[in-house]
């Protein structure tokens, strides 16, 4: 039964804008369908959720005396007192929703709770109810929005394109439909079907349907149980992670959640095996007593508050750690180290293959030869056969730099001691080439003998082909193959070691890292400097150390740049004096 | 268990197996041999759970009985640390004490049993392929397969066993390099697989030594059994889709010109091209023009360099640009004295040939 919640529940309620896009509202309706036990749920989205949003369900449906307030305020069949906020188990407690979305669309409820009832449709425009009348329908419930925020243009204004609005509507559908075993999904965007996943479909099925088997494939699942906090998913291997996540979904009983701390517990628990800069893509669900959660702290559900925060910190942390420790981390038939051994010494100046096939972020052409240090641990080398004899040792060289934690150079000069990052260094002296190279023309282009189809999102498709020619100039050739697809001819020769859909994504959409350059061809160019550059970690022999101090003075400036973080710190004599407290000696 | 056997032998079949068995994995039996011994015979098992190898000893000097699991690494290390011309591993309660002489070590095995069973060469379906002849398909593919991780069937070298031809195609999306060779296969239809560069580079190893004459290959469902007389190598399969490589072989239209170069004339000239290649992007230009071709590269703030010789080439002249990491690792791959290079213009497409059955496509990088 639908009840006007008492004043104190209102009270308590967080407050807020409910429906801030067509995205808001897709997810609010499937709630409620799921709320209603449906075991069907189709989704339509039109003109990006603003012609048209249509959820249908065959769940229990309105039955015709609650139908006056569904769209009512503060009206619900899911919360009676105060005391039932303590442990919401439904999705809907605000009695909200329907009531938000009545008051800026054309809304229409088409209801039936089984056949002798009959069916009843209510329509709502702009908060104004027409009806109830009867119709003949079946069980379940079909909630149809049209016209969204069109009485309110103001809100309108700060949307997206159709296209990305429907990217955020078809978003919302997967991440509910991904958790929500049992349940039969199905969603068309401008009448065309986008994906369907069965009901009988397990989390493993449910996200190879969204993502693609690929996708899946690289993942171990992980399970665990910590002081009554269960903790269930899926988690990229190390070896697939990227940069850019494709997907880092945790839901909190069925409830999908962005928390900044459960991603954190996961990168937390992934540590020991990933590099810092690589981002792992997984899908976290966490049960719990609904009493140990509070999910009325935001007013579209998207936080909630655990009530011991550390413990469940703890739990999906050590189900990450778990998960990858069982994993059988050696990578699947690919390069091993042995490969190298079929390599002439004459031609070692790409990346290790022992380096790249562990996944780490060298797996690119370096500026110079990888230290053989990675290869200790290689496994192939336990019963390394041949040679036996150990290199004579050559004397020490005089050290003139020093590289610390494998991420920062020093050194010194006239003006004293000299602290520098080396993958900031390395990235502006790369950018400033790559720019170079672009105004003359010469920005080489390695061509692809079998051009590699990369699957994007729709408003990505249309981008890509939008900047088909800057992609060019960048040396990124793309071209269409079909209508979700591009095809890539050829990629920048710099970056050629870099996973081609991953560098389409960054160059589509760089990233602002440094912040200040205008997002055009040269935070592009900056992208990809970025990417090839060494990183944090990455350890430096001597020669690539003064190779890259001697290319970085040569440039206008290396010590101070333009857009971003310090290159190098520089502690004056003077300084160090003061520091030692010398002066006066 | 306990085991006789001469060091050399008990050695040398250790480094075969040895290289399989991972340093790190969550499963502490795969970095374990597993040993049996019996009268005359021992046979060691190593795997990673994706790949594993057996290795047959056969001598009048081996005796005992019984089955053991040893941590391979230390095993191996303790073997080449003792002098004494015949070993003794014999289980000692919780222990193996392995003996040479005056010197003996106690290592801890795991129980034998947990070791996974590998299954052996039923002989059937089994396709004898020259042994000689196929590590020469090895040799001329292998270095073109992608060594880092992406898409999957590309980390791995296409074999295709057909009627009256074997052939081996590995490609990295840049390159792509074919071998074939004639021979009986007494398959009566195409069979192929991809196979992981790991099983094959294990499979060169183990192949170069003994004195076999053919390679036994078997393919399963996904995996692939390589035998020798002496030893087996069981590998899981690459799984994917192996590109369409006769879709990218050269057609005539494709590369009407045509230049027949010395192989290790042009192999040191790329070398010395390549120091002047840049790190990053490393290119180096192909000029072509009557009768020479000049090989040159420059970075600016690095220098320049140039060579030229003399080459069979009548066409237009053409510049074209390589990474010459890509005609290095090929060149060196080849025993042959000269190459043929076909190509159309500097966007296109590249062939190396020394005959028709072994081609190498490479694509050029353009500015
Ligand atoms: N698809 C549906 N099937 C059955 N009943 C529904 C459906 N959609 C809405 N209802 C009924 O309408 C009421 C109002 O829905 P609404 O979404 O506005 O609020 P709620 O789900 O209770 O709370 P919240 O605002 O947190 O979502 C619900 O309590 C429920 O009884
Ligand atoms: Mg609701």
């Amino acid at each position: 039964m639908i009840r006007a919640l008492p004043r104190d529940v209102v009270d308590r309620i967080a407050a807020g804008e409910v429906v801030e896009r067509p995205a808001s509202v897709v997810k609010e309706l499937i709630e409620n369908a799921l709320d209603a036990r449906a075991r069907r749920i189709s989704v339509s989205v039109g003109e990006g959720g603003l012609g048209l949003i249509r959820v249908a369900d065959d769940g229990t449906g309105i039955a015709e005396a609650d139908l006056g307030l569904a769209f009512a305020a503060h009206a619900t069949s899911k919360l009676a007192d105060v005391g039932d906020l303590e442990h919401i188990g439904s999705f809907g407690f605000r009695g909200e929703a329907l009531a938000s979305i009545g008051a800026v669309s054309r809304a229409r409820i088409t209801t039936s709770i089984g056949t002798e009832a009959g069916g009843w449709t209510l329509a709502c425009e702009a908060g104004v109810l027409l009806g109830p009348e009867p119709v003949a329908t079946t069980r379940g419930t079909v909630v149809e929005i049209r016209d969204l925020f069109f009485n309110t243009p103001a809100r309108r204004r700060f949307l997206g394109a159709a296209r990305t609005e429907a990217a955020r509507c078809r978003e919302a559908v997967t991440s509910l439909a991904l958790v929500h075993a049992g349940v039969c999904f199905d969603l068309e965007v401008d009448g065309h079907k986008r994906f369907r996943v069965d009901g009988g479909a397990d989390l493993r099925e449910r996200l190879a349907a969204v993502y693609g088997e690929d996708f899946v494939r690289d993942m171990v699942p992980l399970a665990g149980q910590h002081e009554g906090i269960s903790v269930e998913g899926w988690l990229t291997l190390p070896a697939a992670a990227k940069p850019r996540p494709r997907a880092q979904h945790c839901f909190v009983n069925d409830r999908h959640v962005k928390d900044r701390a459960l991603v954190a517990a996961v990168r937390s628990g992934c540590a020991d095996f990933l590099p810092g800069s690589l981002q792992p893509a997984f899908v976290i669900q966490i049960h719990l007593d609904p009493a140990r959660v509070d999910v009325n702290v935001h007013p579209t559900k998207a936080e909630v508050r655990f009530r011991e925060r550390d413990e469940v910190f703890r739990a999906v942390r050590r189900a990450c750690r778990d998960a990858l420790l069982a994993a059988n981390l050696s990578p699947r038939p690919r390069a091993e180290g042995i490969a190298a051994r079929s390599m002439s010494p004459g031609w070692e100046a790409g990346p290790g293959p022992a380096l790249a096939a562990t996944g780490s972020p060298s797996s690119r052409t370096l500026p110079f030869r990888v230290e053989s240090k990675p290869f200790t641990d290689r496994a192939d080398r336990v019963g390394e056969a041949l040679p036996p004899a150990v290199p004579a040792p050559a004397p020490a060289p005089v050290r003139r730099y020093l590289q610390v934690h494998d991420t920062y150079l020093v050194h010194e000069d006239p003006a004293g001691l000299v602290l520098i990052d080396q993958h900031a260094l390395h990235e502006r002296i790369l950018y400033a080439r790559l720019q170079d190279d672009l105004a003359a023309g010469r920005l080489e282009s390695q061509r692809l003998l079998l051009p590699e189809t990369v699957r994007l999102d729709p408003s990505d498709h249309a981008r890509a082909l939008g900047m088909q020619e800057e992609l060019a100039a960048l040396g990124l050739v793309v071209e269409s193959f079909g209508p979700d697809t591009v095809a890539i001819h050829a990629v920048p020769a710099v970056l050629q070691h870099e996973s081609v859909p991953d560098l389409l994504r960054a160059l589509l959409d760089p990233p602002d890292a440094h912040g200040g350059i205008p997002n055009g061809l040269d935070r592009r160019l900056f992208t990809m400097a970025c990417h090839a550059a060494v990183k944090a970690g990455d350890p430096l022999g001597e020669d690539e150390i003064a190779s890259m101090l001697r290319q970085g003075e040569a440039l206008d400036h290396d010590a101070t740049c333009p857009h971003g973080r310090p290159t190098r710190l520089v502690i004056p004599p003077d300084e160090l004096e003061k520091l030692f407290k010398r002066s006066g000696f | 268990m306990k085991l006789v056997t001469p060091r050399e032998l008990f050695l040398h079949h250790l480094q075969l197996v040895a290289p399989i068995s991972p340093v790190r994995t969550a499963r502490p039996v795969f970095k374990d041999v597993l040993l049996e011994a019996s009268p005359g015979q021992l046979r060691l098992v190593t795997t990673d759970g994706e790949i594993s190898m057996t290795s047959i000893a056969t001598h009048a000097g081996i005796s005992g009985e019984g089955r053991a699991a040893l941590p391979a690494g230390i095993l191996l290390s303790a073997v080449r640390s003792l002098e004494s011309d015949e070993l003794t591993l014999e289980q000692k309660g919780p222990f193996h004490e392995l003996t040479g002489g005056a010197s003996s070590f106690k290592l801890h095995g795991e129980d034998p049993e947990v070791f996974p069973e590998i299954g052996s060469l039923d002989e059937d379906g089994a396709v004898a392929i020259p042994k000689t002849g196929f590590l020469d398909l090895c040799a001329r593919t292998m270095f073109a397969a992608a060594k880092e991780m992406g898409r999957y069937a590309f980390n791995g070298v296409l074999l295709e066993i057909e009627p009256k031809e074997v052939t081996l195609v590995a490609t990295d999306g840049r390159r792509l390099s074919l071998a074939r060779m004639t021979t009986e296969t007494g398959v009566s239809e195409r069979a192929s697989c991809i196979l992981p560069l790991k099983g094959l580079a294990q499979l060169q190893r183990a192949a170069s030594e003994g004195d076999d004459d053919v390679v036994k290959v078997q393919i399963r469902e996904n995996q692939v059994l390589f035998a020798l007389q002496g030893a087996q190598i069981l590998s899981r399969l690459v799984e994917g889709e192996f590109p369409d490589f006769r879709a990218v072989l050269p057609k005539e239209k494709d590369a009407p010109l045509e230049a027949q170069i010395d192989r290790s004339e042009l192999e040191r000239a790329i070398r010395r091209a390549a120091v002047t290649a840049g790190e990053e992007a490393r290119s180096v230009e192909l000029s072509f023009d009557a009768g020479k071709l000049k090989i040159s590269s420059r970075q600016d703030g690095l220098g320049e360099s140039e060579s030229e010789m003399p080459v069979e080439y009548q066409g237009e002249a053409v510049d074209i640009r390589f990474n010459p990491e890509f005609i290095g690792e090929y060149l060196k791959s080849l025993s042959d004295s000269a190459v043929t290079f076909r190509f159309k213009d500097r966007a296109s497409a590249g062939y190396f040939a020394t005959s028709e059955r072994a081609v190498y496509v490479i694509m050029p990088i353009t500015s």
